[in-house]
């Protein structure tokens, strides 16, 4: 990607390896290399292993974020290995099985990107994304990720806060929502060929859920550019909500008066509502919200944990939701 | 050809209708399921157990063709084998997708119509494959056959069971409902109450 251009002097990714981090590697690799020798011979699991560090990304994707700010989140959180968040994607563009982003996105051109800014804003137009989002903004926020269909993980992503790059923007005060577009691109996005979803992919927020200091513009993962199948090459953050909010591989912001609509909820709204907070109080119409699979998990038992308000980030954006009946508005 | 279709070859037959669950199983151990093995797995083991479904319900019209009647012997043999991935499908949930967690599966209990037509469907298969024996054939004497009508009532819930839980690819319901309702609905002649309207007067 252009704006991530590596200088040979620059510090390797093992100098900026935080000691936690290193120390999370060594316990991910006790219990999983527990289970590869109680099983013998796990093929994936192993894979991962052999990666060294698992949660430093391959070779091929090392064009390193040098000055990455450190995060203050995901204290005690075991991040999953970078070989599970880049194969298990939910990114129906390239096919509706978990495997098939990865298998499917190896040539999505990423570069150039522009983002089209509509709407009630002062600075309007089509922008490189490299001008919108600049290397030394970058910083390390460890969240965890919960998907509706309750499995988790917990990502180390890198990106900016959203409503430094929405202020940017000079939204006006007729600017309720913020809307958000993945690419049209059915030659490059085999899923887009069939039906399923109405492309392209739209999400949306309230303003102030937008400018909320936990909401990210993410560029990358691991310390270094998100993978295709991530996202990339610009994507949402939004840890306290479910997964398929955090709209991947955006093209287009548009500030808007009223509620935009919004590809799930447009499917199925008595399924996938806008807000979709995680709330472990309010199932899902055909499954249980209340506890999830943090992945991985072992190989004949999965990793089942409570799921949290908000998934536990109550104390910063629970005053977003304060009167709301979030069973209506899910 | 006589030979060939002796009972002797119902091992290999056994071995073949194992196939997909030794497949299912060294893959899980090699990892192939990694990192979500029970989400996956619940997957293949329903799509099993719909296959065999299919098969079994398939039998009446099959077995009816002179040629291929000889795979009525097969009839009892097939039928079990949906039970099993049925039965497979059912712990692979408790066990590798709600984790015997108890909260997990009570809450999901509350109000999940998918998975309570599932789970009647499995109940009506586990009751014909217990009176499914010689012995239980004999004991039932004529009430044997409409016991085991009740079939059709399972492939019903499996049906129901598949386009109740759809997310968004249809593809899997679409497929098996394209084979179980017709021959669901060549059986309607055959019900009891409508017997008369179709018969030839």
């Amino acid at each position: 990607m252009l704006i991530f251009n590596k200088k040979a002097s620059d510090c390797s990714e093992s100098e900026v390896t935080d000691k936690s981090i290193y120390l999370n590697r060594r316990q991910f690799m006790k219990v999983t290399g527990g289970v590869a020798l109680g099983v013998g011979g796990i093929g994936h699991v192993s894979a991962a292993l052999q990666e060294g560090n698992p949660l430093s990304p391959p070779s091929a994707l090392k064009s390193s974020f040098a000055n990455i700010a450190e995060t203050s989140f995901g204290k005690g959180d075991k991040i999953s290995p970078y070989d599970v968040a880049t194969s298990y994607n939910n990114f129906y563009e390239f096919g509706y099985g978990k495997s098939d982003p990865k298998d499917r996105a190896s040539k999505f051109q990423t570069t150039p990107w522009t983002i089209t800014v509509e709407g009630e804003a002062g600075k309007t137009g089509v922008f490189d994304l490299e001008d919108i989002i600049k290397e030394s903004m970058l910083e390390e926020r460890i969240y965890r990720l919960r998907c509706v269909e309750a499995w988790s993980m917990v990502i180390p992503w890198v990106g900016v806060s959203l409503a430094t790059v929405l202020k940017k923007f000079e939204p006006t005060s007729k600017a309720k929502y913020v809307y958000f577009e993945t690419l049209y691109d059915p030659k490059e996005m085999p899923g887009q060929r069939g039906g399923g979803l109405d492309w392209p992919y739209r999400e949306g927020l309230r303003i102030d859920e937008a400018m909320n200091p936990l909401a990210l513009l993410a560029v990358g993962m691991y310390g270094s550019i998100l993978p295709n199948q991530n996202g990339a090459p610009v994507r949402l953050v939004l840890p306290w909500k479910y997964g398929f909010k955090s709209i991947k591989s955006i093209v287009k912001i548009r500030f808007v008066e009223t509620m935009p609509e919004t590809t799930w909820s447009m499917l199925a709204p008595n399924e996938y509502g806008f807000y979709a907070n995680v709330n472990p109080n309010v199932d899902h119409p055909r499954w249980s919200q209340k506890q999830e699979r943090r992945l991985p998990g072992g190989v004949l038992f999965p990793n089942v944990i409570e799921t949290k308000m908000f998934n536990g980030y109550e104390e910063e954006v629970g005053a977003l939701y304060a009167g709301m009946d979030l069973k209506r508005f899910y | 050809m006589a030979t060939f279709w002796d009972r002797r070859e119902k091992p290999y037959i056994l071995i073949i209708f194992t196939l997909p669950f030794i497949w299912m199983l060294i893959s899980l151990l090699m990892g192939q399921y990694f990192p979500d093995p029970g989400k996956l797995l619940m997957r293949l083991s329903g799509i099993w157990a719909s296959v065999f479904v299919v098969a079994v319900m398939a039998m009446t019209l099959v077995g009816k063709f002179k040629h291929l009647k000889v795979i009525n012997r097969y009839r009892r043999f097939i039928g079990l084998t949906a039970f099993f991935y049925g039965l497979l499908h059912f712990v692979i949930y408790l066990v590798l997708f709600a984790g015997l967690s108890w909260t997990w599966i009570s809450s999901d209990l509350v109000e999940k119509p998918y998975i309570y037509v599932g789970v009647a469907a499995l109940s009506i298969m586990a009751v014909l494959a217990i009176t499914s024996t010689k012995g239980m054939v004999r004991a039932l004497g004529k009430k044997w056959k409409p016991l085991h009508r009740l079939m059709y009532l399972a492939a019903i819930g499996v049906i129901a069971h598949l386009w109740w839980q759809v997310k968004d690819d249809i593809s899997l319901a679409v497929y098996f409902s394209v084979f179980l309702v017709p021959l669901l609905i060549v059986k309607i002649p055959t019900i009891p109450t409508y017997k008369k309207l179709f018969s030839k007067k």
